[in-house]
């Protein structure tokens, strides 16, 4: 409990770090809120105004300290691009994102799981190697590459499947058949570019549970092929599994930014793109806040799981 | 009818012959008792009718079990087999449970298997049998994680789980090395009563004394072959082979009185002499020896029609000098259990008080779970305890940060399964360098370091570039030991050093250890075997259900 508490609070300040980098980061950025919604309008006047108004005109530590009061009073600020306050815009973006990477997610681990226990399985022959290969190359391939394949055979090839946005604009109330296959690709790329890993810690647990004495004595009472494989590897593969989502998770997020991108998803990642280019500092901070929260907690989730699957944990 | 035959089976594994031209039988009802130095291929022999060895063993020769030839068998037969017509329990007592499973849902993967039993009747089975291994508490046991519970209580779990699918014939390999001998021979006589019902048991074991009280035969193998095979009854009165004599003389029996080693090593199986295997050891040996290997008569295989009787003892020893007082145990005690609250709190040590000398062994003795290796936890700080720990003056509780790492440091554990403390991917100049590394010394001054813990230990400085997996028992347990030595430690804690080992390694190992105290090295040795620990103790703690009953003398009675 205390170890927790240590944890949490040490995670805490760890976000509030990397709120204020985002914060500086997003002040560095060459031109300004004003140039940029201002564009081929800017003049020296114009944006001094806005400046003005945007509450820009003070210095850069003077604003920080307003930033972290609001912060600390769980007020996020407003929008410079669109007037509204941030706490209002994100929801039905992270809604978005969440519905994405939980999809991506369970489709990670839906492949993880039988292709790291066959590789694991044949480790040593030359089924396993080939799937260690192909594990090999999906961990290199970056994730738009991935994504820009599959535009390109599913939806400009194949035209299965649409290439961009969560839903057909033509229609006025999109349907649930209309939203999933939406989310269809950026969702199996997120999947594809994040399984290798995982597949490859199942692999590994499972050929050390197969080689380990406890399962030369479980068949030696009887244990069929099944057994051994269910009540004995997976129970050992699950653990390295959920420990590494739990570690993989921040290249989980950075990888859905870049998929939303591609894909045009209007998410998290999307919408920090936007606000990038748009020098929106309120909405690029928030949204590091966020990522920087979910990782922590994904982190401490998946310790607490890792936990619980091995009664061995917190014996020395 | 015979249960298990073999007719001569020989075991190849990478070209080398680990089992060659092996002869045995086991009837019904009858205990055979497989003995030998480690290495001598009585793993393999029991392994073979489970058809379990490793892929790329081959086998020749024939099996057969109930009068089938077991190779014959189809996959659902042998599966049939393996837990059903002969359940098996290993050495491994401490990897053989999966250590994520509670002990009873594995005990009853067998029952539910082999027997097909219904969910209640199958739990009242897995207590019964827990129950009938002498096991007090038998619903804790099942309902615990093998870390849970003591090295002994797995062991008996372990074969409870052997007999569990109700077998016709146990392969036991050395199932009762962590127990005291009242509980082993407690657990002999529970399986006497099976096999007055049929039940026939293959018995591996180092333990003579367990073997001359219950086998109806003994068979010696030396280098992968049978050199005696005689019943039971004869062979303790009177074994014939030099080897099995060598072999008996090794046994510590007197108190304070280093038992013998056998001279040498077994032979490499890479180069085996040609002509009979023990005889580069054999004192009896004759040029003739050395052309053939000589055949077996009336159950020996010896050219000598009677071999003189060995008689090996080594001289009386001194005992060192005492020196001051360096450990002071004041009131510890220890509880288990209180996670994520589900399991209670059990006391398993109370309130244990006694000092230790510079140059003093000090055995601790005591059944199967009185908490003898929770007391080393808590020494060696491996547990939380409440009471006082006091190391060279200093009370180590008062310590923080990197003054209590050096002086934790100065208190080195050795455990029982040296296979478990040593990693198999590591040469012993890998494993030897951890300690070295953990404590920043520059690289330079290793090779001297190493060099003398292992002579300390008593091995050989060519074993340095050997891979771990090519060590015997007894020589990763010296491993482990110069390893500890390497932390410069004060005190050793060795928990069962010797119950994995052979006679002979296990004399050679008790040797060591007296040179150790003589060095001035104090040690806290963890032992169920009486006999062994009085020919390197002088006293002993005598533990009962977590307390200490007394501190006696071991050289009187
Ligand atoms: N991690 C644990 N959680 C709960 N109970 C434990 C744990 N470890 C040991 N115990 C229990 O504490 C008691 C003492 O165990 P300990 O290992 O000290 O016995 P031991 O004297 O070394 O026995 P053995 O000779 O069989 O090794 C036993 O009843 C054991 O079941
Ligand atoms: S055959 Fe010769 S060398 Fe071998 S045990 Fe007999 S006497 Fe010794
Ligand atoms: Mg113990």
């Amino acid at each position: 409990m205390r170890r927790l508490a240590v944890r949490i609070s040490a995670g805490a300040l760890a976000i509030l770090l990397l709120a204020t980098l985002a914060f500086l980061l997003a002040h560095a950025l060459p031109g300004g809120p004003a140039y940029a919604i201002l564009g081929l309008r800017a003049t020296p006047d114009r944006q001094g105004a806005l400046d003005l108004q945007l509450g820009l005109d003070v210095p850069v530590w003077q604003q920080y300290q307003i930033w972290l009061r609001h912060l600390l009073h769980g007020d996020f600020g407003t929008s410079f691009a669109e007037n509204r306050p941030v706490a209002d815009i994100l929801p039905a973006y992270a809604a978005n994102s969440l519905l994405l990477s939980a999809a991506g997610l369970l489709g990670a681990v839906a492949l993880a799981l039988p292709f790291g226990l066959a590789h694991g399985l044949t480790a040593r022959r030359l089924p396993g190697r080939v799937l260690g290969a192909i594990e090999l190359a999906f961990y290199a391939l970056p994730g738009f590459v991935i994504g820009t394949a599959l535009i390109a055979i599913f939806s400009g090839w194949l035209d299965w499947l649409p290439a961009s946005g969560d839903a057909d604009l033509r229609r006025a109330v999109p349907s649930l058949a209309d939203r999933a296959r939406h989310l269809l690709l950026p969702a199996a790329t997120i999947a594809l570019f994040s399984f290798a890993p995982l597949a490859r810690y199942v692999a590994l647990a499972t050929d050390e549970a197969l080689a380990s004495p406890f399962v030369r004595a479980a068949r030696a009472r009887g244990a069929g092929p099944a057994a051994v494989l269910f009540r004995h590897a997976l129970p050992h593969a699950l653990r390295p599994l959920v420990t590494m989502l739990g570690v993989s998770f921040a290249g989980f997020v950075s990888g859905t930014i870049a998929v939303e991108t591609v894909f045009g998803y209007p998410g998290l990642g999307w919408l920090l793109w936007r606000a990038v280019l748009g020098r929106d500092y309120p909405v690029i901070v928030a949204i590091v806040l966020i990522g920087g929260v979910v990782t922590l907690i994904a982190t401490l989730v998946a310790d607490l799981c890792a936990g619980w699957l091995d009664p061995r944990a917190g014996f020395e | 009818m015979t249960l298990l035959a073999m007719q001569g089976l020989t075991v190849e594994i990478a070209g080398r012959n680990r089992v060659e031209q092996l002869d045995l039988q086991v009837r019904p009802g009858e205990l055979l008792a497989l003995v030998g130095e480690s290495g001598a291929g009585k793993t393999t022999a029991a392994l073979a009718p489970l058809l379990l060895l490793a892929p790329e063993a081959r086998l020749s020769g024939r099996i057969l079990f109930q009068n089938r030839d077991i190779r014959s068998l189809s996959r659902g037969e042998r599966q049939a087999l393996r837990g059903g017509g002969i359940g098996a329990m290993f050495q491994d007592a401490l990897e053989s449970f999966d250590p994520v499973q509670r002990i009873g849902t594995q005990i009853a993967g067998p029952i539910r298997r082999h027997r097909r039993l219904p969910p209640r009747a199958c739990r009242r089975e897995v207590l019964r049998l827990l129950e009938t291994m002498g096991l007090e508490d038998p619903w804790r046991i099942a309902r615990s994680y093998p870390h849970e519970i003591s090295g002994g209580q797995r062991q008996r779990a372990l074969l409870a789980s052997a007999l569990a699918g109700g077998p016709a014939l146990l392969i036991a390999d050395e199932p009762t090395s962590g127990l005291d001998p009242a509980t082993a021979h407690a657990i002999l006589a529970q399986l006497a009563a099976l096999r007055r019902s049929g039940l026939g048991i293959l018995l591996v074991t180092h333990d003579l004394g367990l073997a001359g009280a219950h086998a109806d035969m003994v068979q010696v193998l030396y280098a992968g072959r049978t050199v005696e095979r005689r019943e039971a009854g004869a062979f303790f009165a009177a074994p014939r082979h030099p080897y099995a004599q060598a072999l008996l003389a090794s046994a510590p029996s007197i108190p304070g009185v280093l038992p013998a080693p056998i001279p040498g090593t077994a032979p490499d199986p890479a180069s085996l002499p040609p002509g009979c295997r023990f005889a580069p050891r054999c004192a009896a040996r004759e040029p003739a020896c050395d052309t053939a290997y000589p055949a077996m008569r009336a159950g020996v295989a010896c050219r000598l029609e009677t071999a003189p009787r060995h008689a090996l003892s080594a001289p009386a020893r001194s005992w060192p000098a005492r020196g001051e007082v360096l450990l002071a145990v004041e009131g510890v005690g220890v509880r288990y259990g209180g996670r994520w609250l589900a399991a209670p709190l059990r006391t398993a040590l109370h309130d244990a008080t006694f000092v230790l000398h510079r140059g003093e062994c000090l055995g601790i003795l005591g059944p199967s779970g009185s908490g003898k290796s929770t007391l080393g936890r808590a020494v060696l700080h491996l547990v939380r305890h409440t009471g006082r720990i006091v190391l060279e003056g200093q009370d180590l509780a008062a310590l923080r940060g990197p003054a209590r790492r050096a002086a934790l440091r100065r208190i080195q554990p050795v455990f029982q399964d040296p296979s478990g403390s040593l990693n198999p991917r590591f040469t012993v100049a890998e494993a030897l360098a951890e300690p070295l590394r953990l404590a920043r010394l520059p690289r330079s001054l290793w090779p001297a370091r190493t060099d003398a813990a292992l002579a300390r230990a008593g091995l050989p400085a060519r074993l340095l570039g050997a891979p771990v997996p090519a060590l015997s028992g007894g020589e990763k347990q010296r491993v482990a030991i110069a390893r500890a030595l390497l932390a410069d430690p004060a005190l050793l804690v060795l928990d069962e050093p010797t119950s994995a080992l052979d006679l002979s390694s296990q004399a050679h190992l008790l040797r060591t250890i007296r040179d150790l105290l003589e060095a001035g090295l104090a040690i806290l040795w963890i032992s169920h075997d009486r006999a062994a620990t009085a020919t390197v103790a002088r006293e002993a703690l005598r533990l009962e259900s977590g307390r200490i009953v007394e501190r006696m003398a071991l050289d009187r009675g």
